[in-house]
């Protein structure tokens, strides 16, 4: 086995101060670990339970869908003054949920933070996914779906042309450009691992596929260094890219006049926002997969921690964007802007916003602790409040700030519909499934990045 | 042994990340070209050890991030400020910052692409098929071998010579690679179905094409209705919703409309109880300004039909006359508004004309606010003092013949705007050859055109229509007496 040769005079530590993969492995027993989940005949049975809930909730997702589609959208609780419901909620929720799998590949790439293979293929996965589900809302929240290309610049016979001064119409362009971004970076870093499961294939049918889709690679080294090269790139193209898509998503609220979205903090509070999503949702579903895969020794409790610091750190951004609106709000001494905050904090839905502050200011300050962060039940519950803290966080925005307009007798309590519940829970239904068969079909873990951090990867040369 | 065409080459395994750059300095060093290093994840220092040239993939990147910059520039500013531009709030078809986020998006996606698809293109992927995948030791190379091949198309290379040097530097095992005899490709029955599918598809996009500029007399497929096609009753239309068939709903007897309540309900209607004012209402005073604004409202409302001067000559008739001479329309001449039947017409019948329209002219009610259509008729009065009948005196009248009344009352009428005296039918026949003539009626009976159907002819139009004429055009002519209509008959006969 070649990675049992390692010259015993290199003291690792050195190099690495701390393992990032964990265990007495080798090169072939990652290949083993990754491979073998896929390989598997069977998956565990919690994959069942979870995968056929999350097809229920899919089957949900598409009655609500033709239902929406087909009766109009008076189905949702949106009504003036609140045009903007739950479906924006959703959307931003979603979108904001994609942005860690971007920045755990591309930024951490960039300031090359190798503790980022063991987690990166799986936050690619849930970003590509968390898009599918946020660009679903908008597009069903347009009414007639039928005509949603017309957000795209297509020649049509009606010589009519989308109105690229529309911070919606920016929106469309951010998210689809993301979403492609995201997905090349995804499939460009499969191909590899693609590669090795097909020359571990026993059936025709899995070389066949995974033939096709690792497109010939045979590891070539003149291919690898244009591959590293590429890749580079894309990093550096999607880090801009990634703090772009949060930030265009808030200028559909800050470049309304409306008080309580008017304000310069949104873009970079929407960007804090996203990250620290993004981290709970990759804690989310890491936790458990890495018990169900026993994947512990690539998604090691280093990786959890370190996650964890990032949630503690953004949720303070957090923190501070929201006592610094109140705090501009009462000093640019505007009557509305500062009703418009009261009205957050005390008014209708109140408990809207300290649901918000409980969630994502106050409950990641435990992860001051290290035991917290060692510990992986109060990891996963912190992680789920995170989640919840911040799709309330989107609603507060959205419903506070719509639903006392200027008007006093157009003033209108908000209530979702039952569609609007089942729709959302839909959307998990979406996410989970496409999660579940990446679990299942795809390698989990970048086979060859992590490979490329462990020890037996470096060579040893005279001259270096 | 490397004059056999199918030979490709050697493979040979290194122990780990270190014999294999080692190994490769090696060959490097001996001159060798067409050779690579095959392995799991990129070993770092081994593109030196190979001396690998830098790639050129950051300038195509480059140059298509430029691109796609100019790209996002020119269409916002091609589209929007160009070809289809609208104003949305006041703000400038054009102003850069309110399109930087787009050329951003469009910079990105531009060098995104670029970079993944030169990538692979520069690397000569996908290529589903390698010589080296002949050999199963080969699979390691996904998992955990080193490998370094040499190519037997290398000038360097000679079969014994290249072996014994991969393994003196250090070599695990040494392989000869040969290609398979037969030359790989995909089976003659996919490759077919493949081109098969692939000429199918392009049916539906030769369809759109060839439907882009088509013209068609069907009304268009709505698949999806929209707010093109609603169900719902139309003012106009039928219904079944209503006894009487109509959707629309006439005012409940007795109300009148808040802003159409006048305390001279002539003025409204233009009658005087059941009768017609013969004159303006009290409460107009015709003047010279009333005059000119009925003139305005006449040159804008009317003359396209009457005529300027009211002759009945306007732009509309005249076209419409053209149409008529190549079949392609159907056409009543608007009425002289200067003969004498029009001359001698209320006020108040004309008012009620221009309110709710007669025979093939439209209503005005809703066009033309009440004074304006007093103002109207003013100038209609006005045109007539000056373009108008002179009319004769009783005794001048009584010394012509007959006929020669007749034929004036004819003119007098109007009736000759649909009728002709030489054969030639307009809009109703011809007066030529008419009495005594069989004339078959739309009830199904044949008459003889005498004075007693001429009679009933112009008392009432409708009774007595003719097969094929269009039934209703026609006004009676109740105005007429016994002895003007004995005249017109005295006229007519000379018409053989």
């Amino acid at each position: 086995m070649a990675s049992s040769v390692i010259p015993a005079s290199i003291d690792h530590e050195d190099i690495f101060p701390a393992a990032l993969v964990q265990g007495d492995n080798t090169l072939h027993s990652v290949t083993e670990m990754v491979c073998g989940v896929l390989e598997a005949p069977k998956p565990p049975k919690s994959w069942y339970v979870i995968f056929t809930i999350a097809v229920a909730l899919l089957g949900v997702l598409g009655a609500m869908i033709v239902y929406l589609v087909t009766t109009g959208v008076g189905v949702w609780g949106n009504n003036q003054p609140v045009a903007w419901g739950w479906p924006i909620v959703n959307f931003v929720f979603w979108v904001g949920i994609g942005h860690a799998g971007t920045l755990i590949s591309a930024v951490l790439f960039l300031f090359r933070q190798d503790w980022r293979t063991g987690i990166n293929r799986f936050a690619e996965a849930m970003t590509i996914f968390a898009v599918v589900c946020a660009g679903m809302f908008p597009a069903i929240h347009v009414g007639r779906i039928w005509v949603i290309w017309w957000v795209f610049p297509i020649p049509n016979q009606m010589s009519m042309w989308p109105n690229f001064r529309s911070p919606l119409l920016w929106d469309v362009f951010a998210v689809s450009t993301y979403f492609s971004v995201s997905l090349l970076f995804w499939y460009m870093g499969l191909v590899p691992d693609l590669a090795t499961v097909r020359d571990r294939a026993k059936t025709k049918a899995r070389r066949f596929w995974y033939g096709l889709f690792s497109l010939g690679w045979t590891g070539s080294n003149r291919h690898w260094h244009r591959y590293e090269r590429a890749y580079l790139i894309l990093a550096a193209l999607a880090t801009p890219l990634v703090l772009s898509v949060h930030s265009v998503v808030s200028f559909d609220f800050a470049t309304s006049q409306l008080p309580g979205w008017h304000t310069t903090i949104l873009p970079p509070y929407f960007v804090a926002g996203a990250i620290f999503s993004g981290f709970a949702m990759v804690l989310t579903l890491s936790i458990p997969a890495r018990k169900m895969f026993g994947l512990e020794d690539l998604i090691t409790a280093r990786h959890i921690e370190n996650m964890c610091k990032v949630i503690m750190a953004t949720g303070m951004m957090v923190g501070y964007a929201y006592s610094m609106e109140f705090f501009m709000a009462w000093y640019s001494g505007n009557t509305y802007e500062g009703f418009a905050f009261v009205n957050r904090a005390f008014g209708p839905y109140w408990w809207g916003y300290w649901i918000m502050v409980s969630c994502n200011v106050l409950s990641p300050q435990i992860f001051w602790f290290k035991k917290a962060r060692k510990n992986l039940y109060i990891v996963f519950i912190i992680s789920i409040f995170v989640n919840i803290g911040m799709w309330f966080e989107r609603f507060v925005i959205v419903v506070t700030s719509l639903n006392r307009d200027f008007l006093p007798s157009s003033w209108h309590y908000f209530s979702p519909t039952w569609v609007d519940v089942l729709t959302l829970m839909g959307s998990f239904g979406l996410f989970f499934t496409l999660f579940m068969l990446f679990c299942r079909y795809l390698p989990q873990i970048a086979i060859s990045e992590v490979k490329n951090v462990m020890p037996q990867a470096h060579p040893h040369l005279d001259n270096h | 042994m490397t004059n056999d065409k199918n030979f490709y080459g050697v493979l040979a395994e290194f122990e780990d990340p270190t014999a294999l750059c080692k190994g490769a300095e090696r060959v490097r060093d001996a001159g060798y070209k067409n050779w690579d290093c095959h392995s799991p994840f990129p070993v770092h220092g081994l593109d030196d050890c190979m001396g690998v040239k830098f790639t050129r993939l950051p300038w195509i990147v480059l140059a298509m991030g430029i691109t796609g910059l100019a790209a996002g520039v020119w269409l916002q500013w091609w589209t929007n400020a160009v070809d289809y531009p609208y104003d949305i709030s006041g703000k400038p078809v054009w102003s850069l910052p309110a399109n930087v986020p787009v050329i951003f998006e469009v910079t990105v996606l531009f060098s995104a692409f670029t970079a993944f698809f030169a990538m692979w293109g520069i690397n000569g992927l996908p290529r589903w098929y390698h010589p080296l995948f002949r050999k199963s030791s080969f699979a390691k190379a996904t998992d955990d071998g080193f490998f370094l091949a040499i190519e037997a198309k290398d000038p360097n290379f000679a079969l014994d010579r290249t072996s014994d040097f991969l393994n003196t530097i250090g070599a695990k095992t040494v392989e000869e690679v040969r290609e398979a005899d037969e030359p790989a490709g995909l089976p003659a029955a996919i490759k077919a179905k493949l081109w098969i599918t692939a000429a199918a598809l392009l049916v539906p996009m030769a369809m759109v094409y060839s439907s882009w500029d088509a013209t068609t007399t069907q009304p268009r497929v709505h698949i999806i209705k929209d707010m093109d096609k609603q169900d719902r009753f139309r003012a106009q239309g039928q219904t079944t919703l209503f006894a009487d068939g109509r959707m629309s709903r006439a005012q409940v007897v007795g109300t009148v409309a808040e802003d159409q309540w006048f305390e001279d309900s002539s003025f409204v209607s233009g009658k005087d109880g059941d009768n017609y004012l013969t004159k303006m209402p009290a409460a107009i005073v015709v003047d010279s300004d009333f005059i000119l604004d009925g003139q305005k409202n006449f040159e804008i409302f009317c003359s396209p039909c009457h005529g300027a001067q009211g002759a009945g000559d306007g732009m509309i008739h005249q076209r419409a006359v053209t149409l008529a001479a190549q079949g392609l329309a159907v056409w009543v001449q608007p009425t002289n508004l200067t003969i004498k039947r029009i001359m001698d017409m209320e006020d108040g019948k004309l008012f009620e004309t221009i309110s709710n329209g007669l025979n093939t002219m439209p209503h005005y009610a809703a066009q033309i606010p009440l004074e304006e259509r007093w103002a109207i008729i003013a100038y209609v009065r006005a045109l007539q003092q000056q373009y108008g009948d002179t009319s004769l005196s009783a005794e001048e009248l009584a010394v012509m013949t007959p006929a020669a009344r007749g034929d004036l009352i004819l003119k007098q009428q109007g009736c000759t705007a649909c009728h002709t005296t030489d054969g030639t039918p307009l809009v109703g026949p011809s007066y030529k050859g008419l009495i005594g003539s069989e004339v078959p009626l739309i009830s199904g009976e044949t008459v003889i055109a005498d004075l007693a159907y001429i009679t009933e002819s112009l008392r009432e139009p409708l009774a007595s229509a003719r097969v094929g004429a269009l039934a209703g055009v026609m006004l009676p002519f109740p105005q007429l007496t016994d002895a003007e209509i004995a005249d017109i008959f005295a006229f007519l006969s000379t018409l053989k």
